[in-house]
């Protein structure tokens, strides 16, 4: 269920993907909604599965950004291991923490792809500019920060709604 | 031990990623990764469908409100298209003197390429590459075919998956054509510069360069035939010690791209070398 789970939540980024690039072709430079998904889903498992989630949705990105492929499965790969690691060591329940989780796994993913790029293509490689970074990393934050919140929200409606409903089989 | 098995995972599966790297910094096969192609085979459907939804509700909402405006721009176009007729009438007729005076001077024609159209889906610009994804049907694509547009240059493919292809534009960092300045003929390598520009460069400081000039294909690189408009110098100024630098602005507009044209790729250097060499015989 989880994997299904997953699945949509990538076709879900897909798609913002799709309907941003067509607002603006600056939007992948800025937003990444793919890293929401990684960092999403690699909170709630354990290191095996947060690296196998970053593999696949890395290879997914490169195969819709082109240039080399492998490359952002390499970072993503890095990237979920990091965000589970991290989550097995911080409590994740308070929200300041997943939100710098968030922030840190963007810093970490552009940091990953810049190395790689140098390493790859010479000193000549194509580097994003420092507020292209700094773009990814706030919008991340914001995006994170702003999935959380209407996780809890639907969290305590759907605890609520159960209790309402508990509460009136049990008068029958 | 899970700890452990996540470490030992964690270095297969980057290991496994850098070996697919690094296979793909030297190789130039004709269908490109196997892996992209699978994936650009799958996902361009989906992504062609939700461009076609938008641009169908576009083209819904600017009729509405559009309408006097097309019907008076259609009586322009149908004026336009019958001048457009009468011009290729004369043309050809030039066209085949201009065959003819070939033949008698012995001059070894331009052959006339078939053109392949191929819609575009859409313009991705990542923050460093600068790629389209264009829809070619069943006729299918092949790895490094060029892609033209009206005006000029626009890419060659470098990625293939059914019905579609990825086209790396001239003006992506790692783009590099061979090209020249079709005044003097002078060669260099036309790079792009990640934005919306060109560079062109080894062009020596003694060579006879302005702005003004039109760079095209030089047919020298082995991926883009001779001729093919490329940009125009815009700013030429000293560089290293022996080239100059030189600016060059596209000829095609890349934001305004709606279809392209897929030219045939050139054959590989060793059949090309064979074919020569039966010739010879």
């Amino acid at each position: 269920m989880t994997f299904v789970k997953f699945l949509v939540a990538l076709l879900g980024a897909y798609l913002v993907h799709l309907v941003g690039v067509t607002v603006s072709p600056r939007f992948p430079g800025v937003v990444d909604p793919f890293l929401l998904v990684i960092v999403w889903y690699s909170m709630r498992t354990g290191p095996v599965g947060a690296e196998l989630i970053g593999t696949a949705t890395g290879l997914f990105q490169d195969a819709i950004f082109g240039g080399f492929f492998g490359l952002h499965a390499f970072a993503d790969t890095v990237v979920g291991y990091g965000v589970a690691l991290a989550a097995q060591r911080v409590v994740v329940g308070q929200q300041a923490a997943r939100v710098l989780i968030f922030a840190a796994a963007a810093a970490l993913q552009q940091l990953v792809l810049v190395v790689l790029l140098r390493s790859m293509v010479g000193a000549g490689s194509p580097l994003p500019s420092l507020g292209s970074v700094l773009g990814k990393i706030v919008t991340s934050v914001l995006l994170g920060a702003a999935l959380i919140s209407m996780e809890s929200r639907a969290r305590t409606q759907w605890s609520s709604w159960q209790r309402r409903r508990s509460g009136r089989l049990r008068f029958r | 031990m899970g700890g452990r098995a996540a470490r030992w995972l964690l270095v297969l599966l980057l290991l496994g990623e850098l070996l697919l790297l690094s296979r793909q910094a030297s190789k130039r096969g004709r269908e490109g990764p196997l892996l992209a192609g699978a994936a650009i085979g799958v996902l361009g459907p989906v992504a062609r469908g939700i461009t076609g939804v938008q641009h169908g509700i576009g083209t819904v909402g600017s009729r509405l409100r559009t309408r006097k405006s097309v019907m008076a721009e259609n009586d322009k176009l149908r004026e336009q298209v019958s001048a457009l007729e009468r011009q290729l009438l004369r043309l050809q007729s030039v066209e085949g003197a201009f065959l003819r005076l070939g033949d008698a001077v012995g001059y070894a024609r331009r052959t006339r390429q078939p053109l392949q159209v191929a819609d575009v889906v859409y313009a991705d610009y990542a923050s460093w590459l600068r790629s389209l994804l264009v829809y070619v049907a069943d006729k299918g694509a092949r790895v490094d075919q060029p892609v033209v547009d009206e005006h000029g240059l626009v890419g060659r493919v470098i990625a293939v998956g059914g019905g579609y292809a990825k086209v790396q534009l001239v003006t992506d960092r790692t783009s590099a054509v061979g090209a020249m300045i079709e005044r003097t003929s002078r060669q260099g390598v036309a790079r792009g510069n990640g934005h919306s520009g060109i560079a062109l460069d080894y062009v020596p400081l003694q060579a006879d360069v302005r702005p003004g000039d039109r760079v095209i294909t030089a047919g020298i690189d082995g991926v883009y035939p001779r001729g093919i408009a490329i940009g125009v110098v815009r700013e030429v100024r000293p560089g290293t010690q022996l080239f100059h630098h030189v600016e060059v602005t596209p000829l095609v507009d890349f934001g305004a791209l709606d279809h392209v044209y897929l030219l045939p790729a050139l054959p590989d250097a060793p059949a090309l070398s064979e074919s020569l060499s039966s010739d010879l015989r």
